[in-house]
């Protein structure tokens, strides 16, 4: 390791040290001989497919709504920007819980939006697989908005002044110019926002509740397991921890090469 | 096709006031040191600077601050090239020229791109399918045939849409001369050991091949100054710019071919 | 009430039974524990964490939950089969979601449930801000909220909760914790449970 200070090698091996061993806790006293049956039981797979389809979901739904929001926010200048900045990080900041508290405020039947759509056409969104999807939404879109951002605060301005002076414009400058330039940005944001959305615990069982097959994440199976099957609940946290670690390898060196 | 414009910027610690008056046919260049508001001013015409002031191209006005007008740059008649060719790494070599014809909404953009990049192979370059295929960030095409290729794709652009002015930001000396005489223009250079130009390409490929008149300018601190006629470079005629101070005459001039 | 000298401070730490249960297990130390329901009391027991005999100090029954007025006009455990409304249990991992199964499983009532909650609080809550239309709780839960309105489930579907309490193997203040139990089980502690909704033992 060449030219990094010797102090800072040790700070740098206490940091990995305190990632490593709540893992290695995890993996050496996994109750291994029960595995297997954990793997294969049937609620282990459903919520590993809701979690798989919530996450997605969730991120699928940052990407449509976070990119543009990152645009607009870096095309805008002094207080405005300063205000609206601070409300789109605000999710991240929050404390979960108080996240899905926010959001039975605003969608809940006798909420801000959801008691019009209670009343007006009989929907209910709490409880709902949306409404998990929802709660992922809020938390983990910051990631992206925040990561796109950056992205394009750090793109050479002229590649949009040569689209324009070549009679391009504005939606062709974004759609073939600024977006295809974006790709590195756009997709750590995405593998961050998906990855937060896939561990979110406490807005989703605030605002969507607790039901197998429907709003029981990963997260949540293992914390209704911990108290009364608590082997069980180590084995669907590795599986979690090997799925997310599989994906995420997995997609490095396709996506996130040079452009 | 006269380009008319009127140019002023304030900004903190620097002041462009330039008024402009090509007529059809004409070229000019301008030239000046660092920092004399060469890029600030073709920036302007093309639109991609808030000034004040009043641009007219041909008779149609583009831009004017006293009346609130302006025309965005992607309407304006007047294709740029960067100073640092700025084409797009993530686009092959043929969708880079092929670029602006599809803003025009050019269907047959590729097609015509390929034409004309198979004909027009800048000198040295060989374009390998690799090279076309390959994004530009990841091909070999070398810096210098990159700068050729921005003025390519721009002077396509001006050849098929008629566009009215070519604005190019370039180091004087390496500007190829050769294109130039290929669309009708003789340019001639004031060569000028330390100071860069940028250039005014006015194209017209019928007419004015025996030379058009040239207009030489010099950009000093915002403001052109009045360039001396110079006897080593006949084909030039001067007239006499708006200004009054005189250059420093350590200015050397060439004949290029 | 005539509390002992020995005891000069009580520090609770309330959670729901099966939390408390398995961070006992887990090795946490207290000096006594009280249960909701005697399946929990049982572990800690053939654990060996236990010291004695647990003793039951107090019932709970379970009633539906419902908000302020009654609005969809629920009367008994049927009505919670209703299609279309929103009906939040808690999670059978816990006595009361246990209970309520139980309960439900008896009167041949089957309750699509819009949640099944991690504790009974959640349940209560649920029914209190309005996102649900009905919940099965404890009455001593109903009792304490006036958030919400109770529909009386009768004694024949009802289950009976026993709530246990015991001395715990790792106790620091030994006379504390048998003073504690004693003033419980005693008639004053009665009394302050059946004011609270609970059953005397």
């Amino acid at each position: 390791m060449r030219r990094v200070p010797a102090p800072l090698i040790a700070l740098a091996g206490l940091g990995l040290l305190f990632f490593l061993l709540p893992l290695a806790g995890l993996i050496l006293r996994a109750p291994w001989d029960q595995a297997a049956a954990g793997i294969t039981a049937p609620e282990t797979a459903t919520a590993l497919e809701l979690s798989l389809f919530c996450s997605l979901a969730a991120t699928a739904i940052a990407l449509v709504l976070g990119i543009p929001l990152a645009l607009v926010l870096s095309r805008m200048t002094g207080k405005p920007r300063k205000v609206l900045r601070a409300l789109t990080t605000l999710p991240m900041v929050l404390p979960p819980v108080v996240g899905g508290v926010a959001l039975w405020l605003a969608f809940g039947r006798r909420g801000l939006v959801g008691s019009f759509l209670y009343q007006a056409f009989g929907l209910q969104i709490t409880f709902t697989t949306a409404a998990a999807v929802m709660a992922e939404t809020f938390v983990a879109m910051p990631f992206l908005v925040i990561a796109v951002e950056g992205g394009i605060r750090s793109l050479d301005p002229r590649y949009e002044e040569a689209a324009r002076a070549l009679g391009a414009g504005g939606w062709m400058v974004f759609a073939r110019v600024t977006l295809p330039l974006l790709r590195p940005a756009i997709f750590s944001g995405a593998v961050l926002c998906w990855a937060r959305a896939l561990g979110e615990f406490g807005a989703t069982i605030t605002f969507a509740g607790n039901f197998p097959g429907r709003t029981q994440t990963v997260p949540v199976a293992v914390y209704v397991a911990l108290e009364t099957r608590p082997d069980a609940a180590i084995v669907l946290s590795l599986i979690l921890l090997a799925v997310s670690l599989a994906i995420l390898v997995g997609m490095r060196d396709r996506w996130l090469g040079a452009l | 096709m006269s380009l008319k414009a009127r140019v002023k910027i304030i900004r903190a610690g620097f002041e462009l006031d330039v008024l402009l008056d090509v007529d059809d046919g004409e070229t000019v260049a301008v030239l000046g040191p660092n920092g004399a508001g060469k890029t600030t001013l073709l920036r302007a015409l093309a639109g991609l600077a808030s000034m004040d002031g009043r641009v007219e191209l041909d008779g149609e006005v583009l831009e004017d601050s006293a009346q609130g007008l302006y025309v965005p740059t992607e309407r304006r008649q007047i294709g740029l090239v960067f100073q640092d060719h700025v084409l797009f790494p993530h686009l092959t070599v043929l969708d880079n020229v092929a670029f602006g014809l599809q803003a025009q909404g050019r269907g047959d953009a590729r097609q015509v791109a390929r034409r004309w990049l198979e004909r027009n192979v800048p000198r040295g370059a060989r374009l390998a399918e690799e090279v076309k295929t390959a994004p530009l960030a990841r091909s070999h095409f070398r810096s210098t045939h990159r700068y050729s290729l921005a003025t390519r794709r721009t002077l396509d652009q001006y050849r098929e849409n008629g566009y009215g002015y070519l604005v190019a930001n370039r180091s004087v000396r390496l500007a190829y001369t050769r294109e130039a005489h290929r669309y009708g223009a003789e340019v001639s250079f004031y060569r000028d050991l330390d100071r860069r130009g940028c250039l005014l390409f006015r194209f017209r490929p019928s007419e004015h091949r025996a030379g058009p008149v040239i207009e030489i300018w010099a950009l000093d601190r915002g403001t052109h100054v009045c360039q001396p006629p110079n006897r080593r470079v006949p084909r030039h005629r001067f007239r006499p710019s708006v200004g009054s101070r005189v250059p420093p005459d350590d200015v050397g001039a060439e004949e290029l071919p | 009430m005539g509390s002992p000298s020995i005891v000069s401070s009580i520090t609770f730490n309330f959670a729901g039974t099966q939390t408390l249960s398995a961070q006992l297990l887990l090795g946490a130390e207290a000096d006594v524990f009280a249960a909701a329901d005697s399946e929990h009391m049982k572990q800690l027991e053939v654990a060996g964490l236990t010291e004695g005999q647990s003793r039951v100090f107090a019932h709970n029954i379970l009633e539906i939950a419902v908000p302020r007025g009654n609005p969809k006009g629920i009367h008994d455990l049927r009505d919670l089969a209703r299609p279309g409304l929103v009906v939040v249990l808690a999670d059978p991992s816990v006595p009361a979601g246990k209970y309520a199964k139980q309960a439900l499983d008896r009167a041949g009532v089957k309750v699509q449930a819009a949640s099944l909650e991690t504790q009974v609080t959640g349940v209560l809550s649920k029914v209190a801000i309005g996102e649900a239309d009905a919940g099965i709780v404890y009455r001593s839960d109903i009792v304490n909220n006036r958030s919400v309105d109770g529909v009386v489930i009768p004694e024949a579907e009802n289950v009976i909760a026993d709530y246990t309490i015991v001395v715990l193997k790792s106790a620091r203040n030994r006379a504390g914790a048998y003073a504690f139990i004693d003033l419980v089980v005693s008639g004053a502690g009665a009394t302050v449970l059946l004011a609270t909704g609970f059953r005397a033992a």
